[in-house]
C-alpha cells in the first residue's frame, strides 16, 4: 500500500500543470458572465452554466487523455522499466498510476464547477439540488467509464500488434451478444431488469478492466506486446464469462412457465386456447406471454409481450399478434391452434405501430390499422397483400372481417371547430378494394358488437343509457335505462341476442337482461358488492360475473334469474378486449386467479378448482 | 544458501520465431564481477531483461541469491542496483525528485552517498533528468543504484554512447564500490578495455548462443596470437589462421607452452580482451542486428 501511494504521488506530482489548467478552466468560467454579449442579463446563470460545461468537457477530455497515456505512454516509450527495476509490485505500479489520474479527474472537475456547484441549484432554471447531483455522479461516472476504455484502446494501439484484429472481433462478438442477450428482455418489456442487468454488467466491466490492468502489469510488465496480449487475454475472458452467466440469467428469466405468473391476466378464444401473460415470480419486470390451453395446461412461449394483445380468429384455430421490432416497427407472427406443437411463425410482414389487428373468422386473412391509420388486408398462407387504404380524418379506428372479402370499420373522426366527433362506420370490399362509409353517428362510446357483427351496443355517456344499434348503419334500435339511483357499469350480449347489463347503486350490483328488442327482463340482484363487471357469457345463458369489494366471482343463470355459484376471494384472469366479439371462456376451465395471485382453473358448474399445470 | 548470485540455467527468450537467448546456463559467484560480452543483437539485453524480472523467459529459469528472478522480483529488487542500457527514468523529473522518489521505495538507502557521488560526478539535483548528458544520465543511475547498499549491481552497457572520460569515471565509480564493499557486479559493454581490468569472469553471447564462460585470466592465458615465418605450419586447434607477410598468423584458444614448442622461433603474443573478443564472436557470418 506504501508503495502504491509513492507511485500515485510521483504522479501527481510529475501531472500537477493539470490542476493549474483547471484553475484557469473555472476562473475562465467566472470572466465568461462579464463579457456583455454574453450574458443577456442573467450573469449567475450564464456562469454556472458555462462553468458545467467547461468543467464536463475538460473532465471527460482529461479522462479520455490520461485513459490512453497513463500507462500506455510509459509503456511505449519504454520507460515503465524504471519502475520495474525498483522492490515495486505490479499491482502497486498500477494501482499507484490508477489513484493519481483518478484523482486528478475529480480534483479537476471541482475545481472548474466550484462556481457553479457554490452558486447552488436553485440559481438555474428548472434545476435542482437533486438534478445537480446527478449531474456531478453522471460526469464523473462518465470521465470513469472513459479512462478505463481509452487505457484498454491505447494499450491494444500503442502494441501495434496483429492482435488488435481479434480485440475487435472480440469486441464485435462481445456487442452482438449483448444484443442478443438483451432482445428477449427488451420483448419481455423488462426494462428495469434489463436496466439493473445493464448496470451490474457496467460496474463488472469497469471491474474486469481494473483486474485486467493489474493482469497486464503483473504478467506483461514492460513488453508491449505482452502487456496487450494479457490485458486482451484477462478482459475478454471476464467478459465472456459474464456474458456466459448473463446468458444463464437470461436463459432463466425467459424459461418462466405459466405455473411462474403471479397476477396473471389475459383474453381467451372460442378454443380452449387462451392468450395469457403477466409477471413472473422472481424475474422482476419481465413480463413472459403464452398461448395456454386451460384444458389441459399445454402452452406456446411467445418469447415477446405482444403490441397490443392476441388476436383469435373466430374458429379460435388461429392465433395472431404483433412483436415489436427494431425501428419502431412490429412484426406479424402467427400460431396455429389446431395443429399437433401449435408453435409461433413468422409471417415476414412488418408494419409501422399499430393500434388494431383482426383476423377473419377463419384465421386465412388479418386486418391491420397502423397508426397512420392505413387499413391493410393480407392473406397469411401466402403473404399476399389484398389491399390497403388510408382512413382520412380518422384519429382511432378498428375494423372486422364480416366476411372474408368485407370489412366493417369503425372509425373515429376527429372533432373540427364545435363538432363532436364522430363515429363513422365504413365498408371495405377487399377484392374490390372499395370503401364506403355505411353510418355515422355522434361519438358517445365505442361499440360493443355482438358475435355475429349484425348488432351493437353503446353506453351514451350524457344519459347513462344502452342503445342498441343496428352495426351495419348505425341506427337506434331501442334504448335501455337503468333502474332508479342506478348506473350501467357494464354489458355482454347473451347467445339469443338478448343483452344482460351490470347496473351499480349504493346498495349493490344488480345484472338486468332485455330481450332482442329491448324489453326488460327479470333483475337479479347481487347485494353487499360495491362494484362489478360481466365477464363472459357461458352456452348463450349463463354469465360470469366479477365482484369486487369484496373479491369474487358469480355465476348467474339469466333464464332462472338465480344465481347459481359464487365463489369468494376468486377473480378472472381472462377479460376480453373491449371491441373483441369474439371472446368467450371455458365452461368447464375459467382460469382464475386467487387473492394473493395464484392462478387457478375454477369449474363454474362445479365450483372445483385446480392449479394450473405446466 | 547457494554461493551464487546468479544462476541461469536453460534460458531461452523468443520474439515470435526469433530466439533471441538460446539455451543460455550461466552462474555469477558472490562477489565476482561477471562481464557478459557480445555483439548488437546477440541477445544481451533479453537476458539481462529476464534477469531483472522485467521479461519472462520462453524456457529455463534465471535465480537470484536462490529467489526466482520472475516471481520474487519486487522483493529482489530491494537487493539489487540497476543501470539500464536507456536511462528509463521520467525526463520530466528533476535529480532530485527521482532521489526522494525511490528513497521511499527501499528499506536501506543513503542520500548522503547519493549527493555525494552526483557531487563528484558535476550533475546538479535540481537539473531536469531529461535536459542531462546520457553520460549524466548513467551517473545519476549508477549513484541511485549504488544507494541502496546492493548485494547486486546489473549493468546494462553502461557506458554506451559515453565519452572516454564519463566511461573511466564510471568504471571508477564501480571499482571504488567493489573495493569497498565487494558486492557483486553483472554487466553487458562493448567497452571491453574498460572491463578488462575489473572483470573476474567472462562469457561471450553469440547470435543467443554462450561461445564461452570462464575466468578472465585463464581465457587470457589460453589464447595466444602466433606468427611464423613459413606458411607450411599445422596450428593444432586454432580459432583464425591467415597469411601474414610471408608466413602465416594463428590465433589458438589452447595455447601452452609445451604443446607449441615444436614451433620453435615462433612469434607467441599474449591478447587482449577485445581481441579474444574479436576472434570469437567477431565473425560475421549468422551475425543478427
Amino acid at each position: 500500500m506504501k508503495n502504491t501511494l509513492v507511485i500515485a504521488r510521483r504522479d501527481l506530482a510529475d501531472k500537477r500543470f493539470i490542476l493549474l489548467a483547471a484553475l484557469a478552466f473555472g476562473i475562465l468560467s467566472l470572466i465568461i458572465p462579464l463579457v456583455a454579449a454574453a450574458h443577456g442579463g442573467r450573469k449567475l446563470e450564464v456562469m454556472i452554466v458555462s462553468s458545467g460545461i467547461l468543467a464536463t468537457a475538460f473532465t471527460l477530455g482529461l479522462a479520455a487523455i490520461l485513459g490512453a497515456t497513463f500507462i500506455g505512454r510509459d509503456l511505449s516509450d519504454g520507460r515503465l522499466s524504471f519502475y520495474f527495476s525498483k522492490p515495486v509490485a505490479a499491482t502497486a505500479i498500477w494501482f499507484g498510476k490508477l489513484i493519481a489520474s483518478s484523482l486528478l479527474i475529480v480534483a479537476s472537475f471541482f475545481i472548474i464547477a466550484a462556481p457553479a456547484l457554490l452558486s447552488g441549484a436553485q440559481a438555474v432554471k428548472h434545476a435542482s439540488t437533486t438534478e445537480m447531483g446527478k449531474f456531478v455522479a453522471a460526469v464523473l461516472i462518465a470521465a470513469t467509464a472513459l479512462l478505463l476504455v481509452t487505457h484498454v484502446i491505447g494499450t491494444f494501439i500503442r502494441s501495434r500488434s496483429l492482435l488488435l484484429a481479434l480485440d475487435f472481433l472480440a469486441a464485435v462478438a462481445a456487442g452482438f451478444s449483448l444484443w442478443f442477450l438483451a432482445r428477449p428482455l427488451i420483448l419481455g418489456t423488462a426494462v428495469g431488469l434489463l436496466r439493473t442487468a445493464g448496470t451490474t454488467l457496467a460496474i463488472y466491466v469497469a471491474a474486469a478492466i481494473v483486474a485486467a490492468g493489474a493482469w497486464q502489469l503483473a504478467i506483461g510488465r514492460t513488453d508491449r506486446t505482452r502487456s496487450h496480449f494479457e490485458l486482451s487475454r484477462f478482459l475478454w475472458s471476464s467478459i465472456a464469462v459474464a456474458l456466459l452467466i448473463a446468458c444463464a440469467f437470461v436463459a432463466w428469466v425467459v424459461s418462466a412457465t405459466p405455473e411462474d405468473l403471479i397476477g396473471a391476466h389475459g383474453t381467451q378464444s372460442r378454443s380452449k386456447w387462451m392468450f395469457l401473460t403477466g409477471h413472473a415470480r422472481n424475474r422482476g419486470d419481465y413480463v413472459p406471454s403464452f398461448l395456454y390451453r386451460v384444458t389441459d395446461g399445454r402452452y406456446v412461449r411467445m418469447a415477446s409481450f405482444p403490441w397490443r394483445s392476441v388476436t383469435f380468429s373466430a374458429d379460435g384455430r388461429t392465433a395472431a399478434w404483433m412483436r415489436p421490432a427494431l425501428q419502431n416497427k412490429s412484426d406479424l407472427l402467427v400460431a396455429r391452434l389446431d395443429s399437433e406443437s401449435p408453435r409461433p411463425v413468422e409471417t415476414d410482414l412488418t408494419f409501422p405501430p399499430n393500434n388494431w389487428l383482426v383476423l377473419s373468422a377463419d384465421g386465412s386473412r388479418a386486418a391491420i390499422v397502423d397508426d397512420w391509420n392505413t387499413l391493410s388486408v393480407y392473406e397469411l398462407g401466402s403473404r399476399r397483400s389484398l389491399g390497403s387504404i388510408h382512413l382520412a380524418d380518422v384519429t382511432f379506428a378498428v375494423a372486422h372481417f364480416v366476411t372474408p372479402d368485407q370489412l366493417r370499420i369503425y372509425a373515429r373522426t376527429l372533432a373540427r371547430g364545435n363538432d363532436q366527433a364522430k363515429l363513422q362506420i365504413l365498408q371495405y370490399d377487399v377484392s374490390r378494394r372499395a370503401l364506403r362509409m355505411t353510418g355515422e353517428l355522434p361519438m358517445r362510446s365505442w361499440p360493443r358488437l355482438n358475435s355475429d357483427l349484425t348488432r351493437m351496443a353503446i353506453v351514451d355517456r350524457a344519459t347513462g343509457a344502452l342503445q342498441l344499434r343496428d352495426a351495419s348503419s348505425g341506427s337506434l334500435l331501442a334504448t335501455l335505462q337503468s333502474s332508479a339511483g342506478a348506473r350501467f357499469v357494464s354489458f355482454r350480449w347473451l347467445g339469443d341476442g338478448s343483452i344482460a347489463a351490470l347496473e351499480s347503486n349504493t346498495s349493490g350490483v344488480a345484472v338486468r337482461t332485455f330481450d332482442a328488442s329491448g324489453v326488460p327482463g327479470p333483475r337479479i340482484e347481487i347485494p353487499r358488492y360495491a362494484d362489478g363487471r360481466l365477464v363472459a357469457t357461458l352456452d348463450g345463458n349463463r354469465l360470469l360475473v366479477e365482484l369486487e369489494q369484496p373479491m369474487a366471482i358469480a355465476l348467474i343463470d339469466v333464464a332462472n334469474g338465480k344465481i347459481v355459484r359464487l365463489e369468494k376471494d376468486l377473480h378472472p384472469a381472462a377479460y376480453s378486449n373491449w371491441f373483441e366479439p369474439n371472446f368467450a371462456v371455458q365452461t368447464d376451465a375459467t382460469l382464475c386467479a386467487t387473492r394473493d395471485g395464484r392462478l387457478v382453473t375454477w369449474n363454474p358448474t362445479t365450483g372445483q378448482k385446480s392449479p394450473i399445470r405446466r | 544458501m547457494s554461493d551464487q548470485a546468479i544462476e541461469i540455467a536453460n534460458v531461452t527468450v523468443r520474439y515470435g520465431r526469433h530466439e533471441a537467448v538460446d539455451d543460455v546456463t550461466l552462474a555469477v559467484p558472490r562477489g565476482a564481477v561477471y562481464a557478459l560480452l557480445g555483439r548488437n543483437g546477440a541477445g544481451k539485453s533479453s537476458l539481462v531483461r529476464c534477469l531483472l524480472g522485467q521479461q519472462k523467459p520462453a524456457a529455463g529459469s534465471i535465480r537470484l541469491f536462490n529467489h526466482d528472478a520472475w516471481r520474487e522480483r519486487a522483493a529482489l529488487m530491494q537487493r539489487i542496483g540497476v543501470v539500464t542500457e536507456d536511462a528509463d527514468a521520467p525526463p520530466d523529473m528533476t535529480v532530485a525528485a527521482i532521489e526522494r522518489f525511490c528513497s521511499a521505495l527501499y528499506t536501506r538507502w543513503d542520500r548522503n552517498e547519493v549527493e555525494e557521488r552526483l557531487r563528484r560526478f558535476g550533475v546538479r539535483a535540481d537539473a531536469r533528468f531529461g535536459s542531462l548528458s546520457k553520460g549524466e544520465k548513467k551517473q545519476v543511475l549508477l549513484a541511485l543504484a549504488l544507494a541502496m547498499s546492493p548485494d547486486l549491481l546489473i549493468l546494462d552497457d553502461p557506458t554506451l554512447g559515453l565519452d572516454v572520460v564519463a566511461r573511466k569515471s564510471l568504471f571508477d565509480e564501480v571499482i571504488g564500490e567493489l573495493a569497498d564493499r565487494g558486492i557483486t557486479v553483472f554487466l553487458t559493454t562493448h567497452d571491453l578495455s574498460g572491463i578488462e581490468t575489473i572483470a573476474d569472469r567472462i562469457a561471450i553471447l553469440k547470435n543467443g548462443r554462450l561461445m564461452l564462460e570462464e575466468d578472465l585470466d585463464a581465457l587470457k592465458a589460453r589464447f595466444r596470437r602466433i606468427r611464423v615465418a613459413s606458411r607450411a605450419v599445422a596450428f593444432e586447434g586454432a580459432a583464425a589462421v591467415r597469411n601474414w607477410g610471408g608466413g602465416s598468423e594463428a590465433i589458438v584458444s589452447n595455447y601452452n607452452e609445451v604443446a607449441f614448442a615444436h614451433l620453435g622461433n615462433a612469434e607467441v603474443a599474449p591478447m587482449s580482451l577485445e581481441e579474444i573478443f574479436i576472434a570469437v564472436a567477431g565473425e560475421t557470418e549468422g551475425a543478427r542486428s
